[in-house]
C-alpha cells in the first residue's frame, strides 16, 4: 500500500499540470450547465439563484403556448434543414473535383482561396453578402441589370429569400473547409484500386462512383450525424448578422430568440428552458441519426 | 496488347479523359471563382470614388481610383477602430498564447497511461460532454458575472482557456510520441514537468501550431462573447465595432449629418471597412496554411 502511494506521490506533477484545465472545465462548462436549473425557476435578478421561487414545469408549457415560439422554432427547423441539403453534398463535391486535379501548383491554389472564406467572422461574410447583393451598387444587381435590364432587387430584404440566403452563406463560408475532411479520407485510398479500375477499362466517373464515393461512404455518414447533431445550432453570430428588421420573422431562430428574449429583456428562466429544449432536441437528433445510419450502413458515431 | 491498340482502346481511354479533365477543371474554376469574386468586388469598391459605387458602375475594377476610403477611416474613426483593432489583437495574442498552453498542460498528463495518471478517464468523460453538448447561454452569463468577470478583457480570454476540439487534437499527438524518449529523460532524472517541457512540447510543434492557428482565428473573430460580457466600448473588440459602424449605428448618430463629406457613410467605406478587417487574416494566413489543413486532417482522421 504505502508502496502504491509512494508510486502516485512521484507522479504529483501530472496531478498538478491537471489543475488549470479541470478547473477550467468546472468553472466555465459544468457549473454553467447545472444552471439549467434556472429552468424549473422564476429566476429573480434581485433575489438570486438560491432565493428564487421554484416553478416546476411552467416555463416548458408556456413554451408551446407562444405563437411567436413556434414561428421560431419553425424558421430554425426550416434554415436547419436547408443547410443540410445544400451544405452536406457541395465539400463532397468540392473534394472529389480536388482529388482529381493532378497539377499540385492549381490545386493548392484554389484549396487557399475556398478556405479563406472559413477564416472571416460572420460580420464580415454577412456585410459581404449584403454589399454584393445591394440593390444600389451590388454586382449581381449590375450584372442581372446589364443582362436582362432587371430592376434592382434588395435580395436581403425580401422575406422569402432570406432563409435560403442563410444556407447559402452558410455554403459559401464552410465548403471550402469541410471538404479538407473528405479529402482526406480520399487521399487514403490505395491507388491500386484505381488502377485495377483502369485496366477493367473504368471511366473516370465510373471510377468515382464505384470507387471514391463508397469509399469515404463513412466519413459522409460522420459528417452527417455531426449535421444532424447540429441541425438546430445554427450560430448566433451567422444569423444575428445577416438579419435586419424588414426579415426578423422569417430569419429569427432561437439562439437570437435567447439572446434577444433572455438577455436583452431578462426573461432569464424561460430562455432557458428554451436553450434545453434546443438541446434535448439536438440529443434526439444525433441519438435517432446514429440508429438510423447503423440500420442503413452499418456504422455509427458510437461504434 | 496490339489488339487492343487496334481497336482504338487507347486513345478512347485519353479522349475520354481529356474531357473529363475539362469538365473537372470547368467546375473548379466556377467553384474558385463564386469563392473570390465577392472578394474582387470589395477591393474594387474600396478603391473607388462614393458617387462612382452608389450610382452602381463599379463591378471588378475600381472607377475614379481613390484612397479616399481608407483616409475616412483614420479622419473620423481613427481613435474609435484604433482602439477597437488594439482591443482585438491583445485578445487575440494573450488569448492564443493562454489557450495553446493550457491546452499542451491538460493534454500531457491524459496522454499517459492509466497507470501513471489515474483521473484520465473521469476527466476525458468531462470533456467529451462537454464536446457534445453547447454551455447553455444564460446559465453561462449569468455564472460568468457571478466570477466578476463581467466587462473585462479577461472573460473573452478565460472562456477560451480549453476548447474541447483542440484538447484531443494535442491528447492524439501526444499519445503518438515515442515513449523511448520519455523514458531517456527520466534515466537522466527529469521529473514529469521536464518530460512536459523538454521532450513533449518540443516535439509538438506541429500540432500546437494548429491549435495556435484555429484559436487565433477565433479569438480574432469573436463576436457573441463580447457581446456577452463587454459593456464599455472602450473594451470592445473589433467585430462588434465594425457591426455597428456598418449598420450606421457608429458616427452617424453622433456625427454631424449637414457634414459635406462625400465619403460619409456610403457603401464604398463599407468596402474598405471589410478589406481593413480582412488584411491582416488574409496576409497571414497563406503562410500558416500548412498547419491548418494539418490540424483539420488530423481532427478527421480521430473523429
Amino acid at each position: 500500500m504505502s508502496s502504491n502511494l509512494k508510486k502516485l506521490a512521484s507522479r504529483y506533477p501530472l496531478y498538478i499540470m491537471a489543475i488549470p484545465g479541470v478547473l477550467f472545465f468546472v468553472l466555465f462548462y459544468l457549473i454553467p450547465s447545472a444552471g439549467i436549473l434556472l429552468a424549473w425557476q422564476d429566476y429573480n435578478f434581485i433575489k438570486g439563484f438560491m432565493e428564487s421561487p421554484w416553478v416546476g414545469w411552467k416555463h416548458f408549457r408556456k413554451m408551446f403556448e407562444y405563437s411567436e415560439f413556434l414561428q421560431i422554432l419553425k424558421n430554425t427547423l426550416s434554415i436547419g434543414f436547408l443547410k443540410l441539403i445544400l451544405g452536406f453534398p457541395f465539400p463532397v463535391f468540392i473534394a472529389l473535383l480536388l482529388n482529381e486535379v493532378k497539377n499540385h501548383q492549381i490545386k493548392k491554389f484554389s484549396q487557399t482561396i475556398m478556405f479563406m472564406p472559413h477564416l472571416l467572422s460572420w460580420v464580415v461574410v454577412s456585410q459581404i453578402f449584403y454589399n454584393v447583393l445591394s440593390p444600389d451598387s451590388g454586382i449581381v444587381n449590375n450584372v442581372l441589370h446589364g443582362l436582362t435590364g432587371m430592376e434592382p432587387v434588395f435580395f436581403m430584404a425580401k422575406e422569402e429569400l432570406i432563409q435560403p440566403l442563410i444556407a447559402i452563406s452558410h455554403v459559401w463560408k464552410e465548403s471550402g473547409y469541410t471538404s479538407v475532411v473528405y479529402l482526406a479520407a480520399l487521399s487514403s485510398i490505395s491507388p491500386e484500386l484505381y488502377e485495377a479500375a483502369d485496366l477493367d477499362g473504368a471511366g473516370k466517373m465510373t471510377k468515382i462512383l464505384r470507387i471514391s464515393l463508397p469509399l469515404i461512404a463513412p466519413t459522409m455518414v460522420i459528417m452527417f450525424l455531426i449535421t444532424m447533431g447540429r441541425f438546430l445550432e445554427t450560430g448566433f453570430d451567422h444569423v444575428y448578422n445577416m438579419l435586419n428588421p424588414l426579415v426578423w420573422s422569417k430569419g429569427d431562430i432561437l439562439n437570437t430568440y435567447i439572446y434577444r428574449v433572455g438577455l436583452q429583456q431578462g426573461k432569464y428562466s424561460f430562455t432557458t428552458a428554451v436553450g434545453l429544449f434546443k438541446s434535448l432536441v439536438g440529443l434526439v437528433l444525433i441519438v435517432g441519426g446514429n440508429w438510423g445510419a447503423r440500420k442503413i450502413t452499418g456504422r455509427g458515431f458510437f461504434k | 496488347m496490339k489488339m487492343l491498340k487496334k481497336s482504338g482502346y487507347f486513345r478512347k481511354l485519353r479522349r475520354e479523359s481529356l474531357r473529363s479533365t475539362i469538365v473537372v477543371y470547368t467546375f473548379l474554376l466556377l467553384i474558385t471563382l463564386l469563392m473570390i469574386l465577392p472578394f474582387l468586388h470589395e477591393l474594387a469598391k474600396s478603391f473607388s470614388y462614393p458617387t462612382e459605387v452608389e450610382a452602381g458602375r463599379v463591378s471588378l475594377l475600381p472607377k475614379r481610383f481613390t484612397f479616399g476610403n481608407y483616409y475616412y477611416f483614420w479622419r473620423k474613426q481613427s481613435e474609435q477602430l484604433g482602439r477597437a483593432f488594439l482591443n482585438t489583437i491583445y485578445i487575440t495574442v494573450v488569448g492564443t498564447a493562454w489557450t495553446v498552453f493550457n491546452t499542451a498542460l491538460l493534454a500531457f498528463p491524459l496522454s499517459r497511461s492509466k497507470k501513471e495518471f489515474r483521473l484520465g478517464v473521469p476527466i476525458l468523460m468531462i470533456v467529451i460532454f462537454c464536446f457534445v453538448f453547447q454551455r447553455p447561454v444564460i446559465p453561462y452569463f449569468l455564472t460568468v458575472k457571478a466570477y466578476g468577470l463581467m466587462d473585462t478583457r479577461a472573460a473573452l480570454i478565460l472562456s477560451h482557456t480549453i476548447v474541447p476540439f483542440y484538447l484531443l487534437l494535442v491528447l492524439t499527438f501526444f499519445r503518438g510520441l515515442p515513449e523511448d524518449l520519455f523514458d531517456a529523460c527520466r534515466i537522466d532524472g527529469g521529473s514529469d514537468f521536464h518530460l512536459f517541457w523538454h521532450v513533449a512540447l518540443p516535439l509538438s510543434k506541429a500540432s500546437l501550431a494548429s491549435v495556435a492557428i484555429f484559436s487565433g482565428v477565433t479569438m480574432w473573430n469573436l463576436f457573441f462573447h463580447p457581446m456577452l460580457f463587454i459593456r464599455s466600448s472602450d473594451l470592445m473588440p473589433l467585430q462588434p465595432i465594425v457591426r455597428s459602424i456598418m449598420r450606421g449605428t457608429g458616427d452617424v448618430l453622433k456625427g454631424n449629418l449637414l457634414d459635406n463629406d462625400p465619403f460619409r457613410e456610403t457603401e464604398s467605406i463599407k468596402s474598405a471597412l471589410i478589406m481593413l478587417t480582412i488584411i491582416p487574416v488574409a496576409v497571414v494566413y497563406p503562410f500558416l496554411q500548412k498547419y491548418f489543413t494539418k490540424g483539420t486532417m488530423v481532427g478527421a482522421i480521430k473523429s
